[in-house]
C-alpha cells in the first residue's frame, strides 16, 4: 500500500514537473504560434502521448511549406519521451536530437522513435488546446489539414 | 497526361476527366506562358462555387516535370487575360457531361475573373547579375544544426546571414510588418526595400545575392535564394534548409515550384555582399 502510494506520488511529481508548450509548425517567415499548457493540460497531453502504441521503423512526416504538424516541447525532457515531439499525419515522433542536427542529419524522415496517433486524436487535441491563440484563418487552415 | 478535376461542388463529387497527350502539352505551354494562374491545391481562401481546376499529373517523367511543374496544383484562371482564356480552354476539353447550370456557373466565374484587376505586384523574370554570390545547392550544414536551425528562418537563409532572431523584413530598417491578416506582397516588399535590397544588380568586386519573395496572403511570407547550378534553395521556418519544393522537385524557377500556400510571387531583389560584410546581407 505504501509502495503503491509512493509510486503514484512519484508519477504525480514527474507529471507536475513537466512544463509543456505547444507550437503550430506552419510558418516560414513569421514565428509559429506557441502557447503554454496549464498543469492539468500538460499532464493530460503527456498521458495521451505515453498511451500511444510505439511504431517500429520510420514514419513519414510532413515538411516543406505550409502546415507541418504540432510540436510538443517538454521541459525537462522526460526519460521515456523526448524534449520535442512532432505530432503530425497520424504519428508522434521525436524531433531529431541536437546531436543529429549537429552532424547535418536534420532530416525528419529519419526519426526512428515514433508512436501511432490513431485518427490523429492527439493532434486534434493539441490544436483544440490553443483555440484562443489561433486566428480564424489559421483555424481554417488546420481544419482543412485534418480532413482525410 | 493530366487528370483535370473541375473544383465546383460542395456535396457531390467534382467532375473530372483526362487530357490526351496533345492537350497535356498545350496545358504545359499555357502554364509556362502564364504561371500566375497556378495556385495551391489547398488554398483556404476559396469558398463555395467555382474554385478552378485541380490538375494532377498521371505519370512521371513527362513534359510537366521537364518544365519544373509540381505534380499537382490548382488552375484558378486569375492573373491575366491569358489565365482566364486557359480556364475556358480547359473547360472545353472535358469529355464528361456537367450540365448546363454547372457550365454556366463555371464560365460565368471565369469571365468574372477576367474583369478583375491584375495582381498588385507584377512578377518579373528571375534576374541574372554579372557577378553572383552563389552558395552550395546541396551542402546546408551551416544551417541545419541544432544551434542554428531552430532560431533562423527563411529570411536569414535568403540573406545568408545568421541572427538567431528569426529575421523579419524591415526590422533592420526600422519598419514593422503589419499584422498577419493584412500581409500582402506590397507591404512585405516595403520591409525588404527598407532593408536596402535592390531591384538592380550591383557591380563588382561586390557580389550579388538574388532572392525571391513569395507570400501566403493574409498569413506569412517566404523567401528563396539562388544557389549554385541554377537551383533555388530555401529554409521553411525553423525546419532544415533544402533545395526541393513541396513536391520534392529541384527548384529551377520559383514561379513553377510547388509553394504550398505561398501562392503570390511578389518579385526578386538583389543584395550586395563582399567587402566588410562577408558573404551575407545584413538583416535583423
Amino acid at each position: 500500500m505504501l509502495l503503491a502510494l509512493a509510486v503514484w506520488m512519484a508519477g504525480c511529481v514527474v507529471m507536475m514537473a513537466d512544463a509543456v508548450q505547444v507550437e503550430v509548425d506552419v510558418y516560414s517567415g513569421r514565428p509559429n504560434p506557441r502557447w503554454t499548457l496549464s498543469g492539468d493540460a500538460s499532464a493530460e497531453v503527456m498521458r495521451r502521448l505515453r498511451a500511444l502504441a510505439r511504431e517500429d521503423g520510420r514514419a513519414a512526416q510532413p515538411d516543406g511549406l505550409g502546415y507541418r504538424g504540432m510540436l510538443v516541447h517538454v521541459n525537462p525532457a522526460p526519460p521515456d519521451l523526448c524534449a520535442t515531439i512532432r505530432v503530425a499525419a497520424g504519428f508522434a515522433c521525436c524531433e531529431p536530437s541536437s546531436t543529429a542536427r549537429d552532424s547535418g542529419d536534420a532530416s525528419r524522415s529519419s526519426a526512428s522513435v515514433c508512436r501511432r496517433d490513431v485518427n490523429r486524436d492527439v493532434e486534434r487535441w493539441l490544436i483544440a488546446s490553443g483555440d484562443r491563440e489561433l486566428d480564424a484563418a489559421l483555424r481554417e487552415t488546420l481544419k482543412r489539414a485534418l480532413e482525410p | 497526361m493530366f487528370r483535370i478535376e473541375l473544383d465546383i461542388y460542395s456535396g457531390r463529387p467534382n467532375p473530372s476527366w483526362v487530357l490526351d497527350e496533345a492537350e497535356g502539352s498545350e496545358l504545359v505551354e499555357r502554364l509556362r506562358a502564364e504561371p500566375r494562374m497556378m495556385g495551391a491545391v489547398n488554398d483556404v481562401t476559396l469558398g463555395l462555387g467555382y474554385r478552378g481546376y485541380i490538375v494532377t499529373a498521371l505519370s512521371e517523367g513527362g513534359s510537366w516535370q521537364r518544365a519544373g511543374l509540381p505534380s499537382q496544383f490548382r488552375v484558378i484562371g486569375k492573373g491575366g487575360i491569358d489565365a482566364d482564356a486557359s480556364a475556358s480552354w480547359l473547360l472545353g476539353t472535358r469529355e464528361v457531361e456537367i450540365g448546363e447550370p454547372t457550365e454556366r456557373i463555371a464560365q460565368g466565374a471565369i469571365e468574372g475573373h477576367a474583369k478583375e484587376p491584375p495582381p498588385e505586384v507584377q512578377p518579373m523574370a528571375a534576374p541574372t547579375c554579372p557577378i553572383m554570390q552563389l552558395t552550395s545547392d546541396t551542402d546546408f550544414s551551416f544551417w541545419n544544426n541544432g544551434s542554428v536551425q531552430p532560431f533562423n528562418n527563411c529570411y536569414n537563409f535568403a540573406a545568408n546571414y545568421r541572427t538567431d532572431t528569426f529575421a523579419q523584413p524591415g526590422r533592420r530598417g526600422g519598419y514593422t510588418l503589419p499584422p498577419a491578416s493584412q500581409l500582402t506582397c506590397s507591404n512585405t516588399m516595403t520591409g525588404v526595400t527598407r532593408d536596402n535590397w535592390s531591384t538592380t544588380c550591383g557591380l563588382g568586386p561586390l557580389r550579388n545575392l538574388v532572392i525571391c519573395l513569395v507570400v501566403a496572403p493574409g498569413a506569412d511570407f517566404h523567401f528563396y535564394r539562388l544557389c549554385a547550378n541554377g537551383h533555388w534553395c530555401h529554409k521553411p521556418g525553423s525546419t532544415p534548409a533544402r533545395n526541393t519544393d513541396n513536391s520534392g522537385n529541384w527548384i529551377t524557377d520559383p514561379q513553377f515550384a510547388n509553394r504550398g500556400p505561398y501562392t503570390s510571387l511578389c518579385g526578386y531583389r538583389m543584395g550586395l555582399v563582399g567587402t566588410g560584410t562577408g558573404n551575407g546581407f545584413v538583416v535583423a
